[in-house]
């Protein structure tokens, strides 16, 4: 069988990577460019750690986006004659080489771990985003209110927060659950609320000059419905939104799971904004509560949220992987890289190299984050 | 104080119903049930014929009655019937809860002392090379998930370097299969508290006390002693209770990945061959463990913190 | 054998890289003289501190120093090894800092932490002997009960017994030199002065040289025999005390001293007026209910202010004088009594009456870092306010950037978030955005306490500009008798809530009819000191003259 040298593996490695290398370039050159401009975020090229966090992330957000132009093979076609083939096999059909080997029904490793990026990056840090609006929307006014309100929700997020994660995965996104309409149900109401949470911010702000406040009600509603309808009944009018059965149910378990963390935080530190003196400021002006919270409470906690959000994006990250280990929601033939990992592990005796895509994928994506949201706090305490 | 525990305990209570019943209601949805009823009587039954074995056996009645009962039982300590080991649930579980509880002994017994270490060395004097290169250590550790480094360490010590096994078999305990899912779980969960003891260390060494305390004359070593650890471990150490159903799914994992039939490696099969009483009866001695952690780490903090035991 | 305890010489300590000048303190020469009390007076960031700590080789992390010695007992300090330094710390040379709560462990009973001293330096006092040491100092520093303070912890003893606890750690062993690093400025006034006395008292018996940092120039001419003043990282002036006081030579001292408000009344009400008050309180009462019992916060408080009159509040921290304020404006709900703004029941409003009826009772707060919004432009906050009016955009934006020009700031400061002003510019913001809502009562928490004084003088000056502008009704609470004498028509002094005495400035400063207010009075640092005034004219000259200097 025809193979190549590990020097010309990478070699490959290297040249089919061209529009990742292209587009790092492209961005870090803007960004020291532009990086006073940047605000907080721009401090961010004053930390090591962080710079290099950035570029593992940057690396896998374009990976995902030019998959297409990396991948050498399709990632789910198979062949019969080069199964759990090492690195650097060349199928000679196509003339290609299979840098990184197959799997065991001859799917090219190295194509499958670009395309999955695609799916990670896809739903975690959307996953990540609705679990902080609605971590945002519910702890807010409970740290600012109080009260029963608070009482009854805090005891709520304590409740999910005490389920092992793993426990309540086999528990939300067993088969059988999917046969019922409880993740349409969860979905519905998450998605509710960055619907809500989007009035609720305009109309704070514009509920003195309705010819701003009208038309972009009518926005928010409009394109809110159509999301709504294509994400949560899958019925979008124009068929262009949509999400398979079994990635709404990994969707609504990654949500119910991250957003009792995100209200414990955003929580915590509304309760200490609240005691500032501009919020007093604000109050004594005649503010009413909801403009309190949104504009003058929120903005301030941004910077502990951000560092918090790239955590929590490996973290969900995590869990996602989790669920492909356990063969728990993907499909079976999905390139996420859990799956791989489960899907490949069994043959580590025969070829060692085979879960190494998928696993390296992972934690240095995970690793990316982690460094990323370390120089961001590093350089948000010096501020 | 007492009046704090009180509450606490009577919250504690109230935690374990919700959960408790929320796993019930999850476990026993309709789906879960029909296929329990063709497992149990007739592969080849009929829609009409599954209802009338589910009315049989008494999973048509309002939830609420069925919840109650199956309360009612556990209460007593009747948790029923495995119907995939074909025994009593108390005669499954307990035994492998025990097992559990000898991979999770080893498991503290390493972290703990390993994480704080590194934590108070790296917080004691922050931004020094030991500082980065300690953090950065933590931080990798956390970033790489129990599956994925036990799939590596497999690789390096079992098919390479050939000195550990990769498979764990509970009751029979050696070194060399029962290394790596140990050192599975503490790498993971090193890195966390280590983050966490650190944080906790830098703030107290900038506090005005300690400078005062090396104003003294007090040598540099002495005053962390003396002065910050105890301070300083207070915050870890609710950590280190809270994140007790974090550690469980680490120990979920790592049972599954190096086949230890332990508690977790149960609670996925029994889930995976709906075998409902058994996932039942897991999912709630888990969460009774979270929620007795969490007791201990409320107790515990009273206890350390001198300011909240005086006022 | 020299009488200098102390040679400080070419000490130059840097700051990191992007701090806004290059040395924390620059080419200090300093002696200190055996047996003296040497003050050491700045305003923020003039590198006092940072200059005591290097003299125990223990300098702020970030900062690092460059040259210099600070020669002590023939050797120099910055050269010593960290075992003979540490045998000279807390023994030879120790210290006391400005936050003696802080500064003591949360969980170590205090007494144990006296004791350490001794085992530190005090090998032959036996392990079991060291408590009565401790117990025979405590009572020295007049501590009530030695023995119950010795096993309480520090957040169960109040600011003043903490800081004698401190000074008793801090004089264990007798040393030379004793620093003190703002030893009194957390606590309230009569506590400050009881403990300037204590330091006075023990140094009678200790004869040991002290470095006292201030910032305030009455605690200088109460306790200083030496005055040196820093300003920016250098030493601009020393001399004895007197000198600095009454004759200071170098401009940025004439204008320190001017700065330093008088205890003297300049307003004299008119007390026959009959228009309708702006604001008249009656009866108003705040209970708070805690797990120990019920707090009588605010105590049957009353009192009628017209358009353009000024009530000074008067009060040690507890005294009830801040929710007073958060009761006025009703940012926290009185338990009963009535406040009237103009014609209207304050109290009794509700819903979208009050919210509408905020704006004529407005606020200015203490902390200039605090107080303003740092995600949000200075012009967001103002036009936001006016908006909240009605008022449209356009119109909005001339009246903001009027507002701001009002305040004494330029058109740029529109477009600018709160982080690019200093502290004083701060609060002029803070006044301009209380002012945008058109207010008939402002009510000013402690809003200049938190400034320097030459920074305080200025804000003041404005204030009293604009309320000749507004004619607002002024409710100025302070814990400083110089700034209220300064401003106040009327005055009244609170304790444990109730307002036990009220009257205008001239009477209640020159014949206080209550005991408390004479005991305040008495216990104002530098009361017999009356600091030279220089002509506004030339004050002004001076300032613009040093502004182009740093």
């Amino acid at each position: 069988m025809e193979t190549i040298s590990t020097f010309e593996i990478w070699q490959t490695f290297f040249y089919r990577l061209w529009p990742v290398w292209l587009a790092l370039a492209i961005t870090f050159f803007f960004g020291l460019q532009f990086r006073k401009k940047l605000g907080p975020l721009g401090y961010i090229f004053d930390s090591k750690v962080g710079l290099i966090g950035l570029f593992i992330v940057l690396f896998w957000i374009f990976a995902a986006i030019f998959a297409d132009l990396i991948a050498l093979f399709e990632p789910l076609d198979q062949s019969g004659m080069y199964r759990r083939k090492p690195p650097g096999t060349v199928n000679t059909e196509a003339g290609l080489p299979y840098i990184f080997g197959t799997d065991t029904l001859g799917r090219d490793l190295f194509s499958r771990m670009i395309y999955g990026s695609q799916i990670v990056l896809l739903i975690a840090p959307a996953a990540t985003l609705v679990a902080y609006v609605v971590g945002i929307t519910l702890g807010l006014p409970a740290g600012y209110i109080g009260g029963v309100y608070d009482t009854v929700l805090s005891f709520l997020a304590n409740l999910v927060l005490a389920f092992p994660v793993i426990l309540l995965f086999y528990l939300l996104v067993a088969p059988g659950v999917r046969e019922t309409i409880l993740p349409n149900i969860m979905a519905g109401i998450f998605f509710i609320i960055p619907i809500l949470f989007a009035l609720m911010v305009v109309f704070s702000r514009f509920s003195q000059r309705l010819n701003v406040l009208i038309p972009s009600t009518l926005i928010i509603l409009f394109v809110g419905a159509w999301l709504y309808s294509g994400l949560v009944f899958g019925s979008d009018p124009l068929g262009l939104v949509g999400i398979e059965p079994n990635e709404l149910n990994i969707f609504a378990a990654v949500v119910f799971t991250t957003s009792p963390g995100v209200f414990r935080i955003v929580r915590g530190l509304t309760l200490d904004i609240r005691t500032r003196d501009y919020v007093s400021a604000a109050i004594t002006r005649g503010e009413n509560p909801l403009f309190v919270m949104i504009w003058e409470i929120l903005p301030n906690a941004r910077g502990p949220l951000i560092v918090d959000s790239c955590l929590r994006i490996g973290y969900v990250t995590i869990l996602l992987g989790t669920l492909g280990f356990f063969g728990l929601g993907m499909e079976p033939e999905s390139p996420d890289w859990g799956s791989m990992i489960n899907q490949t592990r069994s043959y580590i005796r025969l070829v060692p190299t085979i879960v190494l895509p998928p696993t390296i994928a992972l934690a240095s994506f995970v690793l990316g984050l982690n460094l990323l949201a370390d120089g961001l706090r590093e350089q948000s305490l010096k501020d | 104080m007492l009046v704090f525990l009180l509450k606490r305990l009577i919250v504690l209570f109230l935690t374990l119903i919700c959960l408790s019943f929320t796993v019930f209601s999850l476990v026993t949805i309709e789906p879960n049930l029909k296929k329990l009823a063709l497992n149990q009587a007739n592969m080849r039954m009929e829609e009409d014929e599954v209802q009338s074995w589910l009315e049989k056996n008494g999973y048509k009645r309002p939830l609420l009655v069925q919840y109650g009962e199956w309360l009612g039982n556990a209460v007593t300590g009747d948790f029923g019937y495995s119907t995939h080991f074909r025994k009593p649930v108390n005669e499954v579980i307990w035994p492998k809860l025990g097992h559990t509880g000898i991979l999770m002994f080893w498991v503290f017994l390493l972290t703990i002392p390993i994480a704080l270490m590194i934590g108070v060395l790296a917080g004691m004097r922050e931004g020094t090379k030991t500082d980065r290169s300690l953090s950065i250590f933590a931080i990798f550790t956390t970033s790489v998930p129990p599956y994925v480094s036990g799939i590596l360490f497999t690789i390096l010590f079992s098919s390479w370097l050939g000195i550990l096994k990769g498979v764990a078999k509970a009751g029979n305990i050696t070194f060399a299969n029962f290394a790596l899912p140990v050192l599975t779980i503490v790498a993971y969960d090193i890195g966390y508290i280590a983050r966490m003891t650190r944080a906790s260390m830098v703030e107290v060494m900038g506090s005005q006390y300690i400078r005062t305390a090396r104003l003294k004359g007090m040598p540099f070593m002495a005053v962390v002693l003396k002065h910050a650890l105890r301070n300083a471990l207070i915050a870890p150490f609710t950590v280190i209770m809270l994140q007790f159903p974090w550690l469980l799914t680490g120990v979920v994992i790592v049972e599954k990945l190096f086949n230890y039939k332990g508690f977790g490696f149960l609670l996925v099969s029994a889930a995976d061959q709906n075998d409902i009483d058994v996932t039942l009866a897991c999912g709630v001695v888990a969460v009774v463990l979270v929620l007795t952690t969490q007791l201990i780490s409320d107790i515990g903090y009273i206890f350390l913190n001198p300011r909240i035991r005086f006022s | 054998m020299s009488t200098f305890v102390l040679k400080i010489k070419d000490l130059s300590i840097s700051l990191p890289q992007n701090a806004d000048r290059k040395f924390a303190v620059e080419n200090i020469n300093l002696d200190v003289s055996k047996g003296e009390i040497l003050c050491i007076v700045g305003e923020s960031g003039s590198g006092k501190s940072v200059l005591t700590s290097a003299i125990l080789n223990e300098v702020p992390g970030m900062l690092q120093i460059t040259s210099g010695s600070i020669e002590f007992d023939g050797e120099d300090i910055l050269q010593l090894p960290q075992k003979e330094l540490n045998e000279i710390r807390g023994a030879r040379i120790s210290m006391i800092y400005q936050e003696p709560m802080a500064a003591l462990n949360p969980s170590i009973r205090v007494g144990k932490q006296v004791d350490e001293v001794f085992a530190l330096h005090r090998p032959d006092i036996k392990p079991d002997l060291r408590k009565n040491e401790t117990l025979k100092l405590f009572e020295q520093m007049k501590l009530p009960e030695p023995e119950r303070i010795y096993s309480s912890y520090a957040h169960q003893v109040s600011g003043g017994q903490c800081q004698r606890i401190v000074i008793a750690m801090a004089l264990a062993c007798n040393p030379d030199v004793l620093i003190a690093d703002e030893p009194t400025t957390a606590l309230d006034v009569t506590t400050q002065a009881e403990i300037l006395r204590l330091i006075s008292d023990l140094k009678q018996i200790y004869k040991n040289t002290i470095i006292f940092i201030t910032h305030d120039f009455g605690v200088v001419t109460d306790i200083a025999d030496r005055v040196v003043v820093m300003c920016q990282g250098k030493v601009i002036e020393e001399g004895l005390k007197k000198d600095i006081l009454m004759t200071p030579k170098e401009p940025y001292t004439k204008l320190l001293v001017d700065a330093m408000p008088l205890l003297e009344t300049t307003r004299k009400p008119d007390q026959s007026r009959t228009d309708n008050p702006s604001v008249e309180v009656n009866q108003l009462h705040k209970i708070y209910s805690t797990r120990l019992g019920q707090v009588h916060a605010l105590n049957d408080a009353s009192f009628v202010l017209r358009k353009g009159e000024t009530l000074g509040v008067v009060g040690e921290s507890g005294s009830g004088k801040s929710t007073l304020a958060k009761t006025l404006i009703r940012l926290e709900e009185p338990s009963s009594g009535s406040v009237s703004i103009g014609e209207e029941d304050f109290l009794a409003l509700s819903g979208s009456d009050l919210i509408s009826s905020r704006k004529k009772i407005q606020m200015i707060f203490q902390d200039p870092f605090g107080s303003l919004n740092p995600s949000q432009t200075v012009g967001f906050m103002l036009m936001r306010s006016l908006e909240l009016q009605g008022v449209d955009p356009i119109e909005a934006k001339d009246r903001s950037l009027e507002l701001l020009r009002q305040v004494g700031l330029g058109d740029q400061a529109f477009n600018r978030k709160p982080r690019n002003f200093s502290g004083g510019q701060r609060q002029r913001i803070g006044i301009a955005r209380a002012l945008s809502m058109g207010p008939h009562v402002v009510v000013a928490d402690e809003c200049v306490s938190a400034l320097d004084l030459s920074v305080q003088k200025q804000v003041l000056l404005l204030l009293n500009q604009l309320q000749v502008t507004y004619k607002m009704a002024i409710i100025f609470i302070t814990h400083d008798l110089r700034v209220a004498a300064q401003v106040s028509d009327y005055i009244t002094v609170m304790e444990k809530g109730i307002m036990v005495e009220f009257g205008t400035a001239d009477d209640v400063f020159n014949r206080p009819k209550h005991e408390y207010t004479k005991r305040l009075l008495d216990a104002a640092p530098g009361k017999d000191w009356h600091p030279p005034r220089l002509d506004p004219k030339e004050a002004a000259e001076i300032a613009r003259s040093l502004e182009k200097k740093f």
